[in-house]
């Protein structure tokens, strides 16, 4: 983890309601998926904090590495790093977080189950995943698509898993499965049946909650990358606790998302206290 | 010609008067991968109970403009568990460790206090009368000139080692606590903790923090901070740490020049976590560019007409 000066590539809109940024690092570092950043705008003051983004996707080359992000433009922070040009310069402290953690079992089918934002923490493991030679389909819900509007992540995805393992979910039916995401999960568990499977999301707490009960129904293991308010992002604050009851502890204690997080097994979250 | 930055506090010798705050700095060997913590005046150990704190419930932070609120509850390991686990790696930095204490009463402040003075490796204590966040934060202690007398007086009289008193902004009258805690006997002062505030949702309508009001740091609140200070420092003989969003070189000076013998950096290590480094290499250059030869030359220098103070 170190504080590094990146200079940005491009930081451009991208549909349906995302801005890809494109940074080079000067040197080629080590990242696990799922883990983040916390970045400002160089001698920033205002917002106080730094960003936290999952890093998308990376490129090791000659001169370093290019790390992409997806953001949304939410608020302040976000408003002022989309106004940042290709050469701006971004201060970007990480990599930091656990990441998910390796999976050792090759007859596993990897289920990705993403909502909205959370989908860029999913790429480097599906890419890992597919890499390895491991099954991995991908679940992913929005509100709404344009029906004819091209979605480059998901071109990202479907060069690293193939098309057909991809499902998109919409909650008005304007593109793909009509639904919430979790619902077309059901559906693939019920039609698939897979033998084994394992469960990996991110994205908002009512869909990780949904993706916690049925991976307990089913009794499979599930993964989810939580998102909290941090100012720090290093385990400093201890603002971004979370109440989880570890198996190797039972009772229940705050932990930090930015450290022992983000990503957490779904039954060690106590869902009704996020 | 490399300036003399070392100060003297409560019969300590600090090498610069650059510390972290309690609270922003963790247990201090957090900052141990960011930089030699020993370059440090001093470091202020998040706060220490008795017991191990659980700390609020989520939301515990929210971001406000040029500053941010907190509500954390003082989460802390408990003081055995410090001792034991933190202290042993922690006193190896060529450092002053000044461990803050807390308690939900005053016996429990006795009891922390007794188990550090069994310690090696700190030099001094920071009472904290004055986190606004938990009943048992010491706010009590804190509103109350008499109340903080009568703690002060208590803790200095099992205490092995010297009483730095950290004052409440949310007091009525902080210069009438600091005078009561400096006649109890502290050795000095730090000042001043978060002040607090609120933060809405106009959506909900529903506070931003679980526990409603929290207390805020950060930017915003340097010039109240630094009024305090002065007034504080002009009406005691003891020496007085400044804090209250320090984030520059420049904000530090402006704390040195209102009479602080030393400051604490704080928030800024949550967006900078070589923030107090810069600091205090930004405090060398400027002294070396101004020709002076002893930072202590700086401290109370505020040239402010009498009729105005």
């Amino acid at each position: 983890m170190r504080d590094h000066r990146v200079r940005i590539l491009s930081n451009a809109p991208e549909p349906p309601a995302y801005w890809r940024l494109r940074v080079r690092l000067s040197e080629a570092i080590a990242i696990r998926p799922g883990q983040f950043v916390m970045v400002r705008t160089r001698e920033q003051w205002e917002p106080l904090w730094r960003r936290a983004l999952v890093i998308y996707r990376m490129e090791e080359h000659a001169e370093g590495m290019d790390l992409e992000f997806l953001y949304k433009v939410l608020g302040r922070g976000t408003t002022l790093l989309s106004r940042q040009r290709p050469g701006d310069e971004l201060e970007m402290l990480g990599p930091l977080g656990n990441g998910f953690p390796p999976n050792a079992e090759t007859e596993v089918e990897a289920i990705l189950i993403s909502g909205g934002i959370g989908l860029p923490a999913l790429y480097l493991l599906a890419e890992g995943l597919a890499r390895d030679g491991r099954a991995v389909r991908l679940f992913h819900g929005e509100p709404t698509v344009e029906p004819n509007a091209s979605l480059p992540f998901f071109e990202d995805f479907a060069r690293a898993l193939g098309p057909e393992a991809i499902t998109l979910a919409t909650e008005d039916g304007s593109r793909g499965f009509q639904g919430l995401v979790t619902e077309a999960v059901e559906a693939y568990l019920q039609r698939a049946r897979p033998r084994r499977a394992i469960f990996y999301a991110c994205g908002p707490t009512p869909m990780l909650r949904r993706v916690a009960e049925i991976a307990t129904q089913r009794e499979l293991p599930a993964y989810v990358s939580l998102e909290a308010r941090m100012a720090c992002g290093f385990g400093v604050c201890l603002g971004c606790a979370v109440k989880t009851q570890f198996a190797s502890d039972r009772a229940p204690h705050y932990r930090r998302v930015c450290v022992e997080g983000p990503i957490f097994r779904a039954e060690e979250v106590i869902w009704n206290e996020l | 010609m490399s300036c003399d930055l070392s100060v003297e506090i409560a019969g300590l010798r600090f090498k610069n008067p650059i510390l972290t705050a309690s609270g922003t700095f963790g247990y201090g060997l957090e900052f141990a991968p960011w930089f030699d913590l020993g370059r440090l005046g001093g470091i202020c150990t998040k706060g220490l109970s008795l017991k191990p704190l659980e700390g609020n419930p989520p939301p515990r932070i929210v971001e406000t403009h040029g500053g941010m609120l907190n509500s954390i509850g003082l989460q802390n390991i408990g003081v055995r568990a410090f001792v034991t686990e933190k202290l042993p790696l922690l006193r190896q930095f060529q450092t002053h460790i000044i461990a803050n204490v807390f308690g939900s009463c005053f016996e429990e402040y006795l009891d922390v206090i007794r188990i550090l003075d069994d310690a090696e490796g700190i030099a001094a204590y920071e009472l904290n009368i004055s986190c606004p966040n938990v009943k048992a934060g010491g706010m009590e202690f804190g509103n109350d000139p008499d109340e903080a007398a009568r703690l002060t007086e208590a803790c200095k009289r099992i205490a092995r080692r010297p009483i730095i008193v950290k004052l409440s902004p949310n007091a009525s009258d902080v210069v009438r606590v600091a005078r009561a805690v400096e006649e109890a006997g502290a050795d000095a002062l730090s000042a001043i903790n978060t002040i607090l505030g609120l933060s809405i949702d106009i959506y909900t309508r529903r506070p931003r923090l679980a526990t409603g009001m929290g207390g805020l740091s950060g930017p915003a609140i340097k010039p109240i901070a630094l009024r305090m200070v002065y007034q504080i420092a002009c009406a005691v003989r003891i020496p007085v740490i400044g804090i209250g969003g320090i984030a520059t070189v420049e904000d530090a000076l402006e704390f040195l020049i209102a009479g602080a013998t030393a400051v604490q950096i704080g928030t800024a290590n949550y967006y900078d976590p070589l923030v107090s480094i810069k600091i205090l290499e930004g405090l060398q250059q400027f002294c070396q560019q101004q020709g002076i030869t002893t930072i202590r030359t700086l401290i109370g220098s505020l040239q402010m007409d009498e009729r105005l103070a």
